[in-house]
C-alpha cells in the first residue's frame, strides 16, 4: 500500500490541480478545451516555443541550484534574486571595463566575475548567520532590494548608454556575449552552462568530503561540532556557492539573452527558485526537472493568453497550488501513506 | 532534563487517567526522585489505576511492579508474577542468555604510549569557574573513572580534553604531544576515540544513514578518497566491517540512524570511535539508556580496549560500573576533583558518597 501509496498522492495532487485549473478557466468565461489544446501547444507547438521553455528554465536551474545547495547546509537563501542582479552587475562592469579581451578569455572571466559578486551578496548574510546567528532569511531578504537599488542606480549613472534616454546599460561587447545555439530562437549557450553546474554540483554535494560535511552541517551541527567540523567554515562556503550561483544566472541572463544591463531583467527567477529548490527535493536532477516545468507552465499559459484571452496570472495561482499541495502531501492523503 | 520529565508526569496524572502507560519514565530522574516517582505510581494503583511500565532497570521491575513481561526482536518472551521470577531469571530472558561475569585484569603494561595528561586544567566561562583540576595521568591500559553527581563539570572535562571547549589554562599532552591548541579533528587523529553522552546530539547524525555516519570520523581519510572523491565502495565495504564485528541490528547500511534502537546506534559510534587502535578513550556515560545486553557489550569493549594498552577515561554516574570498570577513581565536585584514589576491595563507599556530595570526609570528622 505505501508504495502505491506515494505514486497515488502525487497523482491526487494532479488531478486537484488540474480541477483548480479548470474552475479558474471557466470563472474567466473560457473555453476549457480551447485553453487546454493552446497551453500544450504554447509548450510544444514550435521549435520556438520548445526553446522559449529552455530560455526561462535556464535561469532557474542556476538559482535553483543555488538555493538547493544552500539549504543542504542550512542555509535558507530567499536572496537568489538579488546575487543574481549582482551577477548582472559583474557581467557589465567587467565587459566594458576589459573590452579588448578575446572571448575566449573574457567568457571565463565574467562568469568568475559573476560568481565571486553573487558570492560576496550571499557569504555577507553567511558570515552575519554563522558568527552571530543572525537570521539568513532575513538578510537575503534584505539584500535583494539593495542589489536591485544598485541596479537602478548604475543604469542611470555610470552605466547608463549616452546615446539612449531610457535607464540601461549600452550594449556589451560581442566579446562578451554568449553564442546563440540557433540562429532563428533566443536560446543560448547558457544552458549548456546550467547543465554544466549541474554535474559540478552533483558531484560536489554527494561525492567529495567537503559537501559530505555541509549535508552533515545542514542536518546536525552540533555532531558536527563535535566530530571537528567546522561549522562556521562549512556555512561560508556553501553560501558563497549558493550565490555564486546565482551570480552565474545573472552573468547568462545579460551575456546571453539582453546583451545589456537593464532594471528588470529577472522577472523573479530568484524567488521562483525558492519554489524550485522545493519541488527538485534540493537534489540537482530534481531542480534541473522542476525548472523545466515551472518554465513550461509558464511559457504555455502564454500561449494561452494569446489565443484564449486567459491571464497569465493563472500560472502563478497554478503554481501556488502546486506548492502548497505539495507541502501539504502527508497531512492531505495520509491513509494512502501509512502502512495499514 | 529532570524537571521536564517530572512536569509531563504531572500533567498525565493531573488528568486523571485510567491506564497510565510509562515508557522509561526514570531515564531522567535521580535515585530520590524515582523513590519518590514510585510512591505515586503505588498510591495510584491503590486507588484502582492501571500502570504500564516500561523500562529496562531490572531493580525497577522487581521493586514496583506486579506482574512482568519480556520482549525481545519484537517477540513476547515470558509473562509471570514478579514475585515468582528472580532477578537473574528475567536478565537472562532479556538478553537470551547468561550475562558473563566481566572480570578485570591487573594493569597490563604500562609500555604502550606515555598516557593522557592533563595538567592544571582549568575552564572559566562567562565569569563562572567550571573547572579546576589538579594534574592527573591516565596510563596507557588504566581506566580512570569520574564519579560524580550529573552536572558538576564532567561534560565540560570531556569537551575540554577533545577541544570541542577551549581550556582556559593547562594543557593536555597525549604520548608525550601536546595537544591543548589542536583543533577537535586533529586531536582525534592523534588517537583519541569519543563517546559522547548525548549520542543523538552530540554523536549522530540522525537523518544520515549508517555509513555517513561512519563517514563523520573518516570522511577527510585519505584511505576513502580517489581523485578527490569518496569511494563509496571502500566506504560500504568499511561499514559492512564495522557492522558484523560490533553485530549491529540493521536492515541494511541505508537505513537512517533514526530507526535503530539505542542500543545498536551506541555500538555504532563505538565502532567509529575504536577504529584504528586510538591511544585513548574518553567515554562519557556510555551506558546510560542501554539494555543489560548492550551494557555489556560496551563494558566489555572497554576492558578489552584497556588490555590492548589504551587510556580510558570514564565518565559515569552508575556507581557500579564505577565499582566495575575502573583502576582508579576521581570524584568530582563542581568542576574540581574532591580524591583520586584506587579502585580497591576496602574502598570507603560512605567516603566516597560524602566526597560526592562536597564534603571531604576529614571535614566531617572534625564537625562531629
Amino acid at each position: 500500500m505505501k508504495r502505491y501509496g506515494n505514486f497515488l498522492s502525487f497523482l491526487g495532487i494532479a488531478v486537484l490541480t488540474l480541477a483548480i485549473s479548470i474552475l479558474l478557466i471557466l470563472m474567466v468565461g473560457s473555453n476549457v478545451n480551447q485553453a487546454f489544446v493552446s497551453f500544450i501547444s504554447g509548450i510544444f507547438g514550435s521549435v520556438y516555443s520548445v526553446s522559449e521553455v529552455l530560455v526561462k528554465a535556464t535561469p532557474l536551474i542556476l538559482t535553483g541550484l543555488g538555493v538547493a545547495v544552500g539549504a543542504r547546509s542550512g542555509f535558507i537563501n530567499i536572496g537568489a534574486e538579488g546575487q543574481l542582479y549582482m551577477g548582472a552587475i559583474a557581467v557589465t562592469c567587467i565587459a566594458f571595463w576589459l573590452h579588448d579581451l578575446p572571448a575566449i578569455v573574457m567568457i571565463p572571466m565574467v562568469m568568475l566575475g559573476g560568481f565571486v559578486f553573487g558570492g560576496v551578496w550571499s557569504v555577507i548574510p553567511g558570515f552575519l548567520k554563522a558568527r552571530f546567528g543572525i537570521s539568513e532569511v532575513i538578510t537575503t531578504l534584505m539584500f535583494n532590494y539593495i542589489a536591485i537599488g544598485i541596479v537602478g542606480v548604475l543604469v542611470r549613472t555610470v552605466l547608463k548608454d549616452p546615446s539612449s534616454s531610457l535607464p540601461m546599460s549600452a550594449f556589451l561587447p560581442d566579446s562578451a556575449t554568449l553564442p546563440v545555439l540557433m540562429s532563428t530562437i533566443r536560446l543560448h549557450a547558457g544552458l549548456l552552462i546550467a547543465l554544466i553546474f549541474v554535474v559540478l554540483i552533483w558531484l560536489l554535494v554527494w561525492k567529495t568530503p567537503f559537501g559530505y560535511e555541509m549535508r552533515a552541517v545542514g542536518l546536525n551541527p552540533r555532531a558536527c561540532k563535535c566530530s571537528g567540523i567546522s561549522v562556521y567554515k562549512n556555512i561560508l562556503r556553501s553560501s558563497m556557492i549558493s550565490g555564486g550561483l546565482a551570480g552565474i544566472a545573472g552573468v547568462c541572463e545579460v551575456s546571453g539573452l539582453h546583451h545589456k544591463l537593464l532594471e528588470g531583467i529577472s522577472p523573479g527567477y530568484g524567488y521562483i527558485a525558492i519554489i524550485v529548490a522545493l519541488l527538485g527535493k534540493n537534489h540537482p536532477v530534481g531542480v534541473v526537472i522542476a525548472a523545466l516545468g515551472i518554465a513550461a507552465l509558464q511559457v504555455g499559459s502564454l500561449g494561452m493568453q494569446r489565443i484564449t484571452g486567459v491571464p497569465t496570472s493563472i500560472s502563478s495561482i497554478i503554481l501556488g497550488v502546486v506548492v502548497l499541495l505539495i507541502l501539504a502531501r502527508k497531512s492531505i492523503f495520509r491513509r494512502l501513506l501509512t502502512d495499514e | 532534563m529532570g524537571e521536564q520529565q517530572r512536569v509531563e508526569i504531572i500533567k498525565l496524572l493531573y488528568r486523571d487517567v485510567e491506564l497510565l502507560i510509562l515508557d522509561e519514565p526514570t531515564a531522567m530522574l535521580t535515585q530520590q526522585e524515582t523513590e519518590y516517582f514510585f510512591e505515586v505510581l503505588r498510591k495510584l494503583r491503590a486507588d484502582g489505576h492501571s500502570v504500564i511500565i516500561i523500562t529496562h532497570r531490572i531493580p525497577e521491575i522487581m521493586n514496583i511492579t506486579d506482574r512482568v513481561t519480556v520482549l525481545r526482536d519484537g517477540c513476547n518472551v515470558v509473562t509471570a508474577k514478579t514475585s515468582e521470577i528472580t532477578e537473574q531469571e528475567l536478565s537472562q530472558y532479556m538478553i537470551g542468555r547468561q550475562l558473563h561475569s566481566i572480570q578485570r585484569e591487573p594493569i597490563v603494561s604500562d609500555a604502550g604510549n606515555e598516557g593522557l595528561v592533563l595538567e592544571d586544567v582549568s575552564l572559566k566561562e562567562n565569569g563562572r569557574e567550571r573547572l579546576d583540576l589538579p594534574s592527573l595521568r591516565i596510563a596507557s591500559g588504566e581506566i580512570v573513572c569520574v564519579a560524580g553527581v550529573d552536572g558538576n563539570g564532567q561534560k565540560e572535562l570531556v569537551e575540554v580534553i577533545l577541544g570541542i571547549r577551549k581550556q582556559s589554562s593547562g594543557t593536555i599532552k597525549l604520548d608525550g604531544v601536546d595537544m591543548s591548541s589542536l583543533s577537535v579533528l586533529k586531536r582525534k587523529k592523534l588517537g583519541i576515540g569519543y563517546i559522547s553522552d548525548d549520542r543523538q546530539q552530540d554523536g549522530l547524525v540522525m537523518d544520515m544513514n549508517l555509513t555517513d555516519n561512519i563517514l563523520l570520523k573518516t570522511h577527510t581519510d585519505k584511505r576513502f578518497i580517489k581523485r578527490g572523491l569518496i569511494n563509496d565502495r571502500l566506504v560500504w565495504e568499511d561499514t559492512q566491517k564495522a557492522v558484523e564485528e560490533y553485530a549491529i541490528k540493521t536492515p541494511d547500511l541505508k537505513t537512517p540512524l533514526r530507526y535503530l534502537s539505542g542500543g545498536n546506534q551506541q555500538k555504532l559510534i563505538l565502532a567509529r570511535e575504536m577504529a584504528g587502535d586510538p591511544k585513548a578513550i574518553v567515554a562519557h556515560q556510555p551506558t546510560r539508556g542501554l539494555d543489560i545486553g548492550a551494557t555489556e557489550f560496551v563494558q566489555q569493549q572497554l576492558l578489552q580496549r584497556r588490555a590492548k594498552g589504551c587510556c580510558i577515561l570514564l565518565i559515569s554516574a552508575d556507581l557500579e560500573e564505577v565499582l566495575l570498570l575502573s583502576d582508579r577513581i576521581a570524584v568530582i565536585y563542581k568542576g574540581r576533583f574532591m580524591g583520586v584514589f584506587p579502585n580497591t576491595k576496602d574502598l570507603n563507599l560512605s567516603h566516597m558518597g560524602l566526597m560526592m556530595a562536597g564534603r571531604t570526609p576529614d571535614v566531617r570528622e572534625e564537625s562531629l
